[in-house]
């Protein structure tokens, strides 16, 4: 019962820390994905996420030919409704230039589907229940899919985009691929100085700000997780305590018998930690478990099973453990030894 | 002052000691409210020897038992085991010294019923951090010479009483003890378990020269006791000539 009990718990933090990370993940997850190596925004601009960027599209041309870029791609980019039939929902969709430059980057299907076409991301295609050549709806545009792939965000043409968004001939950003033998950050700093109304982030820089979105929720995943700790904490403690107080004549014997605190604390701290290691490895593979399940018929419940998070929350079951032996030991240092002469 | 009595002269060497209790006094509450338990009694028992401590119920018998093997602590007085003097140590130190140098043997056994038999007498060594295949041997062979060996790994609630206290017996032995104290260990057995017991209890004291005090009433068993003692309104005395008319 009590291996159980911690199992739920357990299961609730692997979970809940899982999802977290998927989320948070997910964020800026397209700046991860593609190829480019600077991402150039309007001046101001802090993330993909939550900041808008407005650039006139010509600056794509001046910043090819800025010393150590290989190429640079206009993008067009924002979270918008999809929908088909009655569901929708909100989805990250990208139009780049040319295409040029992700072509040579290997992604040509993506970076170019032809006009009135959509390539959407399979996540998002679950998500509404969509499938390859049916229609699906952008305000009051329709495009038909033309394929389905893994990936964080769906495709447009630039043409579409244009028309859907209604920049006119103005940019979002643009995306630089450096050659192989030039620094980044370099390259950077060579196009903010020949751009004074934007600004050159580099790929991990923007990525991660994009995550740090997600970051505002941490408190709340926090609580969810401190919850399942105190729930975890409490049943090991309840349980070892209950145990200890029905065998306080064993442990009145044994303190009659000379037992030393030590060896007596032992045997609380021995029987807490083996109820929170089992409760661990019950507990984390259905966890892993659920989270594929759910993932399959809720495709937005994004999940991540880093090694080392879990390695994480085996050291929140240790201290789990500690904690909840605390009680128990207070108990066992009541236990009067003078009991056992008792008849 | 209560004086030091026997049914059985003897006169050993005052290296034999092995308890020696000097003017030892227990009161419970306080003012008006205060209970003597044990009210100056001096005692002395030696290598080898058996004496058997027995008294009216409430006489004390339980509280000086506990006060013998350093459990509880005297409000005055000493209690040497080995020439130290538990009652005057900490918690620890004493409980050290129930480890190493007593033995105890319960009227209820005092058996963990999670255990086996010989598991139950391997915790005594385990108590001096001692473990493993050595002290499965020795457990084993020291429940096969009391009796046991059918019963190795038979749980407490499975043996009789006379089998419980063979176990409770043969733990009391595992760190090879000056002293043994049973409190009452006939009281659960029959008859004839309880015959055993004392016969084994006897032979404690005369093949591995323990000294063995036993608090107990059972009139059968005074005839194993080299002296036999009477507590009774917190004094030790000789036994009122009523209580061996039995025997």
């Amino acid at each position: 019962m009590a291996v159980f009990g911690v199992a739920v718990s357990v299961f609730l933090i692997v979970l809940i820390q899982s999802l977290f990370m998927g989320v948070r993940d997910s964020f800026g997850a397209m700046v991860e994905e593609l190829p480019f190596d600077v991402w150039v925004a309007q001046d101001g601009t802090y993330d993909i996420e939550r900041s808008t960027s407005i650039l006139p599209g010509e600056y794509t041309e001046s910043i090819a030919d800025i010393s150590g870029v290989k190429g640079a791609e206009s993008i067009l980019g924002r979270r918008v409704v999809i929908g088909t039939g009655d569901r929708q929902n909100l989805e990250f969709v990208i139009a780049f230039g040319s295409g040029e430059v992700l072509s040579q980057a290997g992604a040509k299907e993506r970076a170019t589907p032809a006009s009135g076409e959509i390539v959407l991301s399979s996540r998002f295609a679950r998500t509404i229940g969509a499938g390859t050549g049916e229609p699906v709806w952008i305000g009051e545009r329709s495009f038909t899919i033309a394929s389905i792939v893994p990936s964080s965000f769906s495709v447009l043409n630039m043409t579409d985009a244009k028309a859907t968004f209604g920049l006119g001939d103005r940019i979002n950003y643009i995306g630089v691929i450096v050659s192989e033998s030039a620094d980044a950050s370099l390259v950077a700093s060579r196009i903010d100085a020949k751009l004074s109304d934007a600004n050159a982030i580099g790929r991990g820089a923007f990525a991660d700000r994009s995550r740090a979105a997600i970051d505002s929720f941490s408190p709340v995943f926090g609580i969810l997780m401190a919850v399942g700790f105190i729930v975890g904490a409490s049943i090991i403690s309840l349980t070892i305590y209950t145990s200890t107080i029905e065998k306080a004549r064993d442990f009145g014997i044994l303190k009659a018998l000379g037992a030393t605190r030590a060896y007596l604390y032992r045997i609380v701290t021995v029987q807490a930690f083996a109820v929170g290691l089992c409760g661990f490895a019950l507990g984390t593979p259905v966890a892993y478990g659920a989270a594929q399940g759910i993932a399959e018929i809720v495709p937005e419940f994004t999940t991540i099973f880093n090694p080392l998070y879990v390695f994480g929350v085996l050291g929140i079951v240790l201290l789990m453990s500690g904690v909840s032996s605390l009680l128990p030991v207070h108990r066992i240092s009541r236990v009067d030894p003078g009991t056992v002469f008792r008849a | 002052m209560a004086t030091e009595t026997g049914t059985v002269p003897v006169e050993p060497s005052a290296n034999d000691v092995v308890l020696d209790v000097r003017d030892l006094r227990k009161t419970f509450g306080s003012g008006a409210a205060t209970v003597v338990a044990v009210d100056g009694i001096d005692l002395t028992v030696h290598r080898g020897e058996t004496i058997i401590i027995s008294g009216p119920s409430g006489a004390g018998k339980t509280t000086l038992v506990t006060l013998l093997g350093g459990i509880l602590t005297p409000t005055s007085g000493t209690v040497c085991i080995g020439g130290r003097d538990v009652g005057a140590m900490s918690a620890g130190e004493s409980a050290e010294v129930r480890r190493s140098k007593v033995g105890f043997v319960f009227q209820t056994f005092g058996l963990l019923d999670a255990l086996t038999a010989r598991e139950n007498v391997e915790v005594a060594l385990n108590l001096v951090g001692k473990g493993g295949a050595s002290a499965r041997r020795q457990a084993e062979s020291l429940l096969t010479r009391l009796g046991m060996e059918q019963r190795l790994h038979a749980k407490p609630p499975t043996l009789s009483g006379g089998e419980r206290q063979r176990v409770a017996i043969a733990r009391a032995l595992m760190n090879d003890p000056e002293l043994i104290l049973a409190d009452e260990p006939t009281a659960n057995l029959d008859s004839k378990q309880g015959r055993q017991v004392a016969d084994i209890l006897r032979t404690l004291a005369d093949t591995y020269e323990v000294a063995v005090v036993i608090v107990s009433h059972d009139q059968r068993i005074y005839d194993i006791a080299d002296r036999l003692l009477w507590l009774e309104d917190g004094h030790l005395t000789l036994p009122p000539s009523s209580s061996l008319e039995d025997r």
